[in-house]
């Protein structure tokens, strides 16, 4: 499936309570038409209902909604459209209508019960000011079966890069389970089927490498996870460290075909960077550099500590960093370690008037239990509403929360004070990962 | 009163939509200040370090005010007279371009319609396989053999609806070429079903007895299309200027798509004077041959792989990133071109410039070296 053969549906009406119905039938129909069970259709359901019932309770935005539903393959989005003035943009705050010390209140936060019921939720406002929030329910895939390793047989020092067909590519999924530290694979590779689905959508693309004999010795995922990013999974290489079924030499040079294929695969593309998030024993590191880490959190066991490697797609031109006074030593050492040019701009107060309010987005990865805030306007509130979100999150069992930062866009390096005060701590600095570079500042301590 | 938004989704084809624009360096002075770097030697272009040959360089010093005021011949008629008298050719056999870039386009507008293709190499200089797709045409892509066009390859993705065939020789990034026998096989081969462009930018750098004369082999393939340019050996890059041979079928069909009036006064002036100067070609292939012999020692004794043929550029490959490479060598004030876009990963293209150039692209490489082995 690719982009021209996704079906999608559009529905326009206005911020009216009487449309209700319509609006949940418009849903339902739709994610079982794209293949969502009745469960994930139900909760798709349910979550577009409370939002439509926001925007007409809350939002009021006094204008047609453009409500659209899309095929994914292996998901079905659901997207709110609205223009909306800035001074209502306010609404969009998770906290904006409830009370954070009175549980009950929370109950009545409908944008914060619709992401409990999708798998992402987000709020974003695009450059000619119409808000759009998206949300996203995955179909259920049954988890891999817990088969034994087939044995491996010594693979042969010739070898091609194959792009694979269904069932290779699930048996380098399961097969890589058995060879892989479970930390360092991605939680869709317990989901097979969901592999091959997201790669028949265009959203994955996967390589194999296949030795003379047929048989398959590794292989790598890439995807695009912005306009201007890629991340990869991989390589993998289907041998344990020191199995006799393969030579070391023979390992790196399948690792190093895999990634160069990828990598030759997003040359010429708008591509400006790879991420590799979980760097494993088979990635050829020196085709990367080391942004720095983050910690992710879990409920029973100690955090992990996640490394992101990246490497730069295209030359980097230069480009311009506006930072908060605070930020500027964190800022000059990581450029410095980077070899990044950028020239700093610093922000500063002469006494203008700031905005009352300010305006956080919210994504939701409920299955990492994770939350990413991004400031879509900045007011002189920054620090309490930072404030309210994070109690919020306590109440949600949330336990990895970042806050990003686009440094290209002056007036969001001012929520720097704010979130220092409320424990954020800079992370890593993500080049062009939005207008300028992105940077992650990670919530550390209390309710993580 | 709101501007009106143009419905930008309804007007822009698909091809256009998804394809990514070149996005050229900035000027020096941006990039001193950016990377905190003075001097900066560019070592990426593959510029001539001697400069514009000593007989075009007072037309270019001299040149009048008044005359920018007036529209340069619109097709080069005294330059094409000049090359039709080098080469032995009628003068309607050249067409002459804003650069080479401009022919390529030339050529083809003139040739592809909806639902058609080129053939070219993965790796090769990537305008043949740009204009194409922003043409909404596609590029069969095929790989490089131990460096070079495969012959083999490219007659292989050849189908009902491929049009032109693309081969630079010698290859820019990697300097192999096609000798004169391989040559005519592949034109043999093709049997005049498509049309064959070799693309020559390099070709007054080779100095090797069995590199073709392509525009010798016009007369007995009417298919084979040459280019060439100004921008190199002549070093007139910044005057953009460049052109095309043909047979005159071909070239008369070419020239329907060419704009004419796009090469200015100053170009074609200089350019007809450049085009005869013969010492400048041996002055520029003495400091080539200098320079490489100083450079690849150097970098074998640095353990680094690299691939050197002909033309006035060598390839190395990297223990790291080569856009990482990039980054530490401009902040040590040399520019090099990261070679991730040609798809050699980890590869880099350094350009032989002047020998000062060159002494500090090798202290520079060494520094980096070193501190990544540490």
């Amino acid at each position: 499936m690719n982009l021209q053969q996704r079906r999608n549906a559009k529905l326009t009406i206005r911020d009216d309570l009487n449309f209700l119905s319509t609006v949940q039938d418009f849903i339902e129909n739709t994610a079982l038409t794209f293949g969502l069970g009745q469960n994930e259709a139900l909760a798709l359901t349910l979550a577009g209902e409370e939002i439509f019932n926001y925007l007409c309770t809350s939002v009021k935005p006094m204008a047609e909604i453009e409500i659209s539903c899309y095929e994914g393959g292996y998901y079905a989005a659901l997207n709110f459209n609205l223009p909306i003035q800035n001074f209502a943009l306010r609404a969009f705050n998770l906290t904006a209508t409830i009370n954070i010390d009175d549980d009950k209140s929370l109950d009545e936060m409908g944008l914060v019960i619709a992401s409990r019921m999708v798998d992402h939720l987000q709020i974003s406002q695009s450059d000619s000011g119409r808000l759009q929030l998206s949300l996203r329910k995955e179909k259920k895939y049954p988890k891999a079966a817990e088969n034994n390793r087939t044995a491996s047989t010594p693979l042969t020092e010739e070898f091609s890069i194959v792009t694979p067909d269904a069932e290779e590519l699930k048996f380098f999924i399961s097969e890589s389970r058995h060879c892989t530290a479970p930390d360092l694979l991605p939680q869709e590779f317990c989901y097979p089927g969901k592999i091959v689905d997201m790669v028949n959508a265009g959203d994955y693309r996967a390589a194999i490498v296949r030795d003379a004999g047929g048989r398959i010795g590794g292989g790598i995922i890439w995807f695009w996870s912005s306009s201007k990013m890629v991340e990869c999974n991989g390589p993998y290489i289907l041998a344990e460290d020191a199995s006799p079924a393969i030579s070391q030499n023979l390992r790196q040079s399948m690792a190093e075909a895999l990634l160069e294929h990828c990598l030759n695969a997003i040359a010429k593309s708008s591509a400006v960077g790879l991420l590799n998030r979980s760097p494993g024993s088979d990635l050829p590191r020196h085709h990367f550099e080391s942004l720095g880490s983050a910690l992710e959190f879990h409920n029973t066991t100690a955090p992990t500590e996640i490394e992101a490697l990246f490497r730069q797609m295209q030359e980097d031109p230069g480009a311009i960093a506006w930072a908060h006074p605070d930020l500027e030593p964190f800022l000059r050492r990581e450029y410095q370690r980077l070899t990044l040019p950028r020239e700093i701009r610093l922000i500063s107060d002469s006494g203008e008037s700031p905005a009352d309010f300010s305006v956080l987005a919210s994504e939701f990865d409920r299955s990492r239990q994770k939350v990413t805030l991004q400031p879509l306007w900045a007011g002189n509130d920054m620090e309490k509403s930072i404030a309210d979100h994070l109690a919020l999150f306590a109440n949600e069992e949330l336990n990895n929360i970042f806050f990003v930062v686009d440094l290209g866009k002056s007036w969001q390096a001012a929520s720097f004070p704010g979130l220092s005060k409320n424990g954020f701590t800079p992370r890593l600095l993500l080049p062009y990962g939005g207008k300028g570079d992105l940077l992650l500042l990670q919530k550390i301590g209390a309710s993580s | 009163m709101n501007p009106i938004a143009a419905p930008l989704e309804d007007l822009v084809p698909e091809y256009i939509r998804h394809f990514e624009a070149y996005i050229p360096s900035k000027p020096d002075d941006e990039l001193k200040k950016l990377y905190g770097c003075d001097p900066l030697y560019r070592l990426n272009n593959n510029e001539n370090p001697l400069g514009p040959p000593a007989a075009a360089r007072p037309i270019i010093e001299h040149f009048a005010a008044p005359g920018a005021a007036i529209y340069p011949s619109g097709d080069a008629y005294h330059l094409r007279r000049a090359l039709g008298e080098k080469f032995s050719m009628n003068p309607d056999q050249f067409l002459v371009g804003n650069g080479a870039n401009e022919v390529i386009a030339f050529v083809i507008k003139a040739f592809c319609q909806e639902g058609d293709n080129i053939v070219t190499a993965d790796k090769t200089f990537a305008v043949y396989e740009w204009i194409a797709e922003f043409s909404g045409f596609s590029a069969h892509l095929t790989p490089l053999l131990d460096f070079g066009f495969d012959a083999e390859a490219m007659l292989n993705a050849i189908d009902k609806r491929t049009k032109i065939l693309f081969i630079c020789n010698p290859n820019n990034p990697t300097g192999t070429y096609w000798n004169r026998e391989q040559l005519i096989n592949f034109m043999d081969r093709v049997n005049g079903r498509q049309i064959v462009v070799i693309d020559e930018a390099y070709c007054e750098f080779v100095e090797q007895e069995d590199f073709p004369d392509a525009m010798e082999l016009i007369r007995q393939y009417p298919n084979l299309v040459v280019f060439r340019t100004f921008s190199k050996m002549y070093a007139l890059a910044g005057l953009r200027i460049g052109y095309l041979a043909g047979s005159l079928e071909v070239v008369d069909i070419i020239r329907r798509t060419c704009v004419v009036y796009s090469v200015n006064t100053l170009a074609q002036r200089a350019a007809l004077k450049a085009l005869n100067d013969d010492q400048h070609i041996i002055d520029t292939r003495n400091h080539i041959r200098k320079e490489k012999a100083r450079l690849l020692p150097l970098l074998k004794k640095l353990g680094l792989k690299y691939q050197s043929g002909e033309g006035c550029f060598v390839m190395i490959h990297l223990p790291m990133s080569d856009t990482l490479a990039y980054r530490k060598l401009m902040a040590r004030g040399v520019m090099i071109r990261s070679m991730t876009g040609f798809r050699f990963p980890n590869w880099i293209r350094v350009s032989i410039g002047s020998s000062q150039a060159m002494t500090a692209f090798v202290k520079a490489l060494t520094e980096l070296i070193e501190q990544t082995s540490q």
